[in-house]
């Protein structure tokens, strides 16, 4: 068995206190690290994090971040809910009535028999939510039960990364195309664009691999709209930059590069198609190319640093340098944050970058980046094993746009991302929102949301299965109380990178009259007599066995067997990278030969697909600016000036930890402004502040720093809308704020493209 | 300042206006008449004796208000031979017994004779106590605290609020005290009301250069420095007062002193108070 | 390591890789079990320049660094020096331990220490202060905070071997004069540490007490 040689770890301990190794519960966290929680008596004593010996870049330990840190205050909170809830107030009055289980799985059992009956199948939803990626928790087992039941309406893309999985495939025809991080090691220069490692991780120890890259000699340079705790800890330079204009710096840099002859002419002609005339496909011969498009040849504006300068605010000395710093560095990375994706026109960032990629000649080679979402070569995270089985139905929708399928479900058509079908004839009559808070505090404009959720008509069962008493289970007509991640069995890969896998033990029974969510799911299967074909005889212990014989076969041949980590207590098995994978080798060495999954089987500049969609505005063939629907420019900036950006918090996985005290204290929630904005607005530190747009109000004392563009404002997304007497939110929750409208491409989540205004809070309230 | 910081203001003020009867009751006993000084030697509030215990009796209680943790309290003097804290309770303790010793050796005799010389060694113990005071606020930590001023202001406040219940006592009582003398008396306590002043600008001055690096915290502004430029504002109104008592014999000799003097002692006393309050307020540490 | 026979326990601390993500913080509050207001081991955030615009651009020279303090378990506690009841005190190995069963609740260490150690607990009615996790010192292991940081910014040693090992303590800001009680720790600088006007910016997460 593979597990390091010099560890000595026991599983039994002195006095009645035992330690336990298993995984931070897996949420959408930006990582997945290992935790020594320390039990007795039944309550958490303490947590401690990795301690296997020899921290190496290989092989280093999986240190916990503040969330995991603080696991105890989440696990034995007050708040848990306890038992099954029913609705008997108005939904949203948060007017409930406990009940006995039996009930509860009848009433979900009986909605899905009878909303199966009379709507079809596609108008049962188990939407987006991530609160537990455990295998045998959050919404898989849902999945499951429903595609054993006829199947469902299912979403595809994500939140997180809606535009950047679907425009990096447009290029690279694969989403695999970052190298293993320990390669980070191997660059000369390193651009953290929109990418804040430092708080949202991205893997566990990315910011610690790019620490020990800047030890071998990597300069870093972080351009964002705000100087993060990774410009702070990691870059040499910050460059700030206005949020939605990346694309400008970009086909800038793009502009000197090729202006100056500086990039990488031998590579673009044997690897790229798209990037001048003599490249385009032999159907498209006569439609502007990147070259065109950065010259200016067409639209005749060239893409200038001054131009950039204009609309980004960086100043064009500055994109001129780093310009040349980036084509000129023997080996460079370009690393994308998703935040600038998950914005109006999200797709062309991503292109953006990836094109810088491969005209200055850095994709396939080790130190370098394709840039783009960079899903790790040689087989990531498997994320989830456990066979949720096919949907019969095969509809599909994009995850974000769960709200337009309730509101006007029959309308729906390929146009809005409608797929699998050809319409939804009732559109969603019933949701089970498991491990979600997607449905209010996560999901865009909540008081638009509310309205949507709130209409019986529309939505006719509404049930919400989680750990708290959320801002979305406040409106469910049934609540089911889940354990925590530490009450059940389960195990995770890598968040996104990483080669090890965790196991999870259950450390506690399930307190109250909490259920697993697997245990919930089978108890309904049971009412809808399908318990034998969900569980296929086994319980949630037994499942991570056999899921843990899958990983075995697909990915970790030496993985020890449950028993085996049961008995050592060892937590996690880890597979050293000492040569790490550099993504597009192959192609690089040899693109006849190993073309890639493209039609060109090149690096596609110019999209074919994209020129299809008939909406050159929009959805170009080609990486361009485009001024976003919300922006400084527009009319719009004239009510509300500021640009809005809601950025995934330290303290916080999302809305999850919101209501854990240590956290709260550690960073609390405020809107940050800068000093020059807060100056024109009569601002004081610390000063409540009211935060407003059409769509709603959010009342949050300020944080006034410098740290953030003059005209930018933030409010760390996940805080809990918190409605006062007037509909304001106290709460502080962006989303409040947030806008509904999705990217035109990958039809994903646009939410930090918005604008607002900031004024004191009078003293009348 | 801290609200829990509110005990300390009474204990110090308290516990100065305590050493500063007893200073000068003791100052002035060599000077006056001991007999006359004294009228009343039991249990009455013209003792001053029994004044000065009273408040540092009342200034040790809420000093206990203070305290986490005051069933410990007599840990505290563990540590006498760093701590000026410790010290500083082990004075407070035995001035308390020597203000109990003497009020006991006048009840018991019922007369004042030899009060100078009884009154010496407390009066000695009671400016320990204040010195020792005044080391706990001078540290090197604390940038606001860690200057003259600290002992200029404890010193000062004893001073003035010492005198003026000295006032008090022989104007309102049978003491027998002429013209000149109170003239004289006015006099030092002008001077005094002159030094806190003149101390509380310069302060104030020095406060407002101090890098506090605390973005919300400055004196230049807000709360403290209104409160600065009312003690001042009252330190002039007490200060002219006086002066025009000092010309206006028909004043200096009032029956009953009820416009002058007992407005006199409550804008000193309040503008102690406030002194105090502004000195607490001050605090910051150096460094994190 | 088995740190004992060392004759002056120090942290190392990493400004320049420190992000500020408070994990440490955290594993300090998770360990000693703190209640809200208790911050054993905080961490500043000094922050400083400018934005000027010139044309459409923006130019700044905006900085910024961190600072994770706890204890410095100094050479010449002046806690302990002042303490009235001997609460406090220095142990062989350099540790500055704290006796709750001796503290009145006096808060006088709190006003004297000018690294913000020393912190009252209102619940429990006396001073609360970093131990250098002593448990685990005693038992070989290394203090709670310093195995928690995801950018190994943290270490713990001899302060000479320290010194040793990662070369002369760096003087930042807002750190007092050295010599007031010559702390037990060795720092090195963010390269932002040294420019002009730093300021302390999230003061209410760090001066709770
Ligand atoms: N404005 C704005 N909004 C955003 C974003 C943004 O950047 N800006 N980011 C978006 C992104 S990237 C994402 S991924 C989404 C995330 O949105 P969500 O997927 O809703 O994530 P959370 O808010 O963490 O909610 C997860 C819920 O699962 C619960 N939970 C935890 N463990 C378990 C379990 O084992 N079982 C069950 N049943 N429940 C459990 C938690 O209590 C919590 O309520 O938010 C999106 N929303
Ligand atoms: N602590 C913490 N970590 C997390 C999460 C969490 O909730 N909390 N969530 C996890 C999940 S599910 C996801 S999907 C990821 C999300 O990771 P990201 O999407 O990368 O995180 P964000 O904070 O939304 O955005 C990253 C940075 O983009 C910047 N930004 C915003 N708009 C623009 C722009 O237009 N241009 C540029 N250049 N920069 C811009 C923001 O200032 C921010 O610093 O994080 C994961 N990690
Ligand atoms: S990064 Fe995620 S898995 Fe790791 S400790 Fe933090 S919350 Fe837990
Ligand atoms: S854990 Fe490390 S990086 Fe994070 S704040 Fe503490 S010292 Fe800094
Ligand atoms: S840091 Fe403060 S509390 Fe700690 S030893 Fe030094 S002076 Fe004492
Ligand atoms: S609070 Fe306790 S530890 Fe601090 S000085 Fe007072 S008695 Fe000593
Ligand atoms: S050494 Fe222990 S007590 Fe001290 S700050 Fe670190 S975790 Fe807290
Ligand atoms: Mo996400």
């Amino acid at each position: 068995m593979a597990i390091r040689p010099t560890l000595e770890i026991s599983n039994t301990y002195t006095g009645e206190e035992k330690m336990i190794r298993t995984g931070c519960p897996s949420h959408n966290c930006g990582g997945r690290c290992l935790l020594r929680v320390h039990v007795r008596d039944g309550l958490i004593t303490r947590i401690e994090t990795d301690d296997r010996p020899g921290d190496t870049v290989a092989d280093p330990q999986l240190r916990a971040c503040i969330r995991g840190r603080s696991y105890r205050h989440r696990q034995h909170h007050e708040d848990r809910l306890k038992y099954p809830l029913k609705r008997v107030g108005e939904r949203g009055s948060g007017k409930f009535e406990r009940i006995s289980w039996d009930e509860a799985t009848d009433l979900v059992a009986a909605n899905i028999k009878r909303i199966k009956e009379r709507y079809g199948n596609t108008s049962i939803f188990i939407p987006y939510g991530t609160g537990s990626y455990n295998q045998t928790g959050g919404r898989w087992s849902a999945e499951r039960l429903m595609n054993l039941y006829g199947g469902s309406l299912e979403y595809y893309n994500s939140y997180s990364w809606a535009c950047i999985s679907r425009a990096t495939a447009t290029v690279y025809g694969t989403d695999v195309c970052g190298n293993q991080r320990q390669d980070w090691l191997n660059s000369k220069y390193i651009i953290m664009w929109g990418w804040n490692p430092s708080e949202m991780r991205d893997g566990t120890n990315s910011e610690y691999f790019l620490k020990e890259a800047r030890k071998k000699g990597a300069k870093v340079i972080c351009i964002d709209p705000r100087m993060t705790m990774s410009a702070v800890s990691l870059a040499d330079e910050w460059i700030a930059i206005r949020p939605g204009t990346d694309v400008a710096m970009m086909s800038a840099m793009a502009y000197v590069m090729i202006s100056e002859g500086l990039y990488d002419r031998e590579f673009v002609d044997r690897y790229c198609m798209g990037f001048d005339k003599s490249q385009m496909p032999q159907a498209y011969q006569n439609e502007e190319s990147y070259r065109d498009y950065i010259l200016g040849t067409r639209d005749k504006q060239p893409k200038t640093p001054e131009w950039a300068e204009n609309i980004t605010t960086v100043p064009k000395q500055d994109i001129i340098r780093i310009a040349r710093e980036y084509v000129t560095a023997e080996s460079a990375v370009l690393y994308q944050g998703y935040g600038m994706q998950r914005r109006a026109y999200g797709e062309q960032v991503v292109r953006a970058g990836c094109v810088l990629a491969a005209i200055t000649g850095n994709v396939g080679k080790s130190g370098g980046w394709a840039s783009g979402i960079a899903l790790q070569a040689g087989g990531g995270p498997l994320w989830n094993v456990l066979p949720v089985l096919e949907n019969p139905t095969g509809a599909k929708i994009p995850s974000f746009l769960w709200s337009e399928a309730v509101l006007r479900g029959p309308e729906l058509t390929k146009k809005e991302g409608l797929v699998g079908v050809d319409s939804l004839p009732h559109g969603i009559k019933m949701i089970w929102a498991v491990a979600s808070n997607a449905i209010v505090n996560q999901h865009a404009n909540i008081n638009r949301t509310i309205e949507i959720i709130k209409d019986t008509s529309r939505l006719e069962f509404f049930a919400v299965q989680d750990n708290f008493m959320t801002v979305t289970a406040q409106f469910a007509d049934l609540v089911l109380p889940a354990c925590t991640q530490f009450e059940t069995w389960g195990m995770e890969d890598g968040w996104k990178y990483g080669e090890e896998l965790i196991f999870q033990p259950k450390i506690f029974d399930t307190p109250w009259e909490t259920k697993s969510d697997y245990a919930i799911c089978a108890a309904v299967a049971e009412k809808l007599g399908i318990r034998e074909e969900f569980s296929e005889g086994r319980d949630e212990k037994q499942w991570i066995s056999a899921l843990l014989d899958e990983y075995r076969e697909h990915r970790f041949p030496n993985l020890p067997s449950m028993q085996e980590f049961e008995e050592s207590n060892i937590g996690v098995y880890s597979r050293p990278v000492d040569e790490p994978k550099v993504a597009f080798k192959k192609f690089r060495k040899n693109p006849d030969e190993n073309p890639l999954p493209t039609a060109s089987g090149k690096i596609e500049i110019f999209c074919e697909e994209m020129f299809n969609r008939n909406l050159p505005d929009e959805v170009p063939a080609i990486p361009k600016y485009i001024q976003e629907w919300e922006s400084p420019f527009g009319k719009e900036s004239e009510q509300y000036p500021l640009q809005v950006i809601g950025t995934h918090f330290m303290p916080r996985v999302h809305s999850t930890f919101a209501n854990v005290d240590w956290n709260r204290e550690a960073f609390p929630q405020r809107v940050f402004i800068n000093p020059l904005d807060a100056q024109a607005r009569g601002l004081k530190n610390g000063q409540k502040v009211k935060i407003f747009n059409d769509r709603g109000t959010v009342i949050l004392p300020c944080r006034i720093t410098r740290r953030i563009l003059p005209g930018v404002i933030n409010i760390p997304q996940g805080a809990w809308w918190n409605p006062d007497k007037d509909g304001n939110d106290i709460g502080g929750s962006v989303n409040t704020l947030t806008s509904e409208r999705w990217s035109p491409f990958a039809f994903g989540n646009t939410q930090h493209t918005i604008m607002a205004e900031v004024e004191p809070l009078g003293r009348h309230q | 300042m801290r609200s829990r910081d509110w005990s300390l203001v009474v204990f110090t003020t308290l516990a100065q206006l305590s050493v500063g009867i007893i200073l000068w009751f003791t100052v002035s006993a060599f000077i006056l008449n001991n007999a006359s000084l004294l009228t009343e030697t039991g249990l009455s509030f013209r003792n001053p004796i029994l004044l000065a215990l009273v408040c540092i009796g009342v200034a040790t209680v809420v000093s206990f208000l203070h305290l986490g943790s005051p069933a410990n309290a007599p840990n505290a003097l563990n540590n006498l031979t760093n701590s000026w804290l410790s010290r500083e309770i082990l004075a407070l303790n035995v001035y308390i017994l020597g203000l109990c010793l003497v009020l006991l050796q006048g009840w018991v005799t019922g007369s004042a004779e030899h009060i100078a010389y009884i009154l010496m060694p407390l009066c000695l113990i009671g400016v320990g106590l204040l010195w020792m005071m005044i080391r706990i606020y001078v540290i090197a930590t604390i940038p606001a605290w860690n200057s003259w001023y600290t002992p200029l202001s404890f010193v000062s406040t004893a001073l003035s609020l010492g005198l003026l219940t000295l006032l008090v006592f022989l104007l309102t009582g049978a003491a027998i005290i002429d013209e000149w003398n109170t003239r004289m008396l006015l006099l030092v306590l002008m001077l005094v009301l002159f030094t806190e002043s003149a101390a509380g600008f310069l302060h104030q001055a020095r406060l407002e250069k101090l890098d506090t690096g605390i973005n919300d915290l400055s004196f230049d502004q807000g709360f403290f420095y209104k409160t600065f430029l009312v003690r001042m504002a009252l330190l002039t109104i007490a200060f002219l007062i006086i002066f025009v008592v000092i010309l206006d014999s028909s004043l200096l000799l009032e029956y009953g002193y009820s416009t002058w003097l007992y407005p006199l002692t409550g804008l000193i006393a309040l503008q102690e108070l406030l002194g105090r309050l502004l000195f607490y307020s001050s605090y910051f540490r150096a460094g994190v | 390591m088995n740190k004992t026979g060392v004759k002056r326990l120090a942290f190392y601390f990493d400004s320049s890789a420190c992000s500020g993500c408070k994990t440490c913080q955290m594993a300090c509050k998770d360990k000693n079990n703190l209640a809200i207001g208790q911050v054993w081991r905080r961490v500043y955030e000094v922050s400083g320049g400018s934005w000027k615009k010139q044309g459409s651009a923006w130019r700044q020279d905006v900085f910024a660094y961190n600072l994770s303090m706890s204890c410095n378990h100094c050479e010449d506690p002046i806690c302990a020096r002042n303490c009235p009841t001997k609460a406090l005190w220095k142990r062989q190995d350099g540790i500055v331990q704290l006796d709750q069963n001796l503290c009145i609740g006096c808060k006088y260490c709190a006003w004297v220490c000018p690294y913000g150690a020393p912190q009252y607990d209102p619940q429990k009615g006396v001073m609360g202060k970093c131990d250098l996790c002593a448990d685990y010192i005693d038992e070989g292991k290394n203090p709670s905070c310093v195995d928690a940081c995801p950018m190994r910014a943290l270490d713990i040693g001899d302060y000479e071997e320290l010194k040793e090992k990662y070369g002369e303590s760096d003087h930042i800001y807002p750190l007092p004069d050295n010599s007031i009680t010559e702390p037990s720790i060795c720092i090195k600088a963010h390269p932002n540490a040294s420019k002009p006007d730093p300021m302390v910016t999230n003061v209410e997460e760090v001066k709770l007490a």
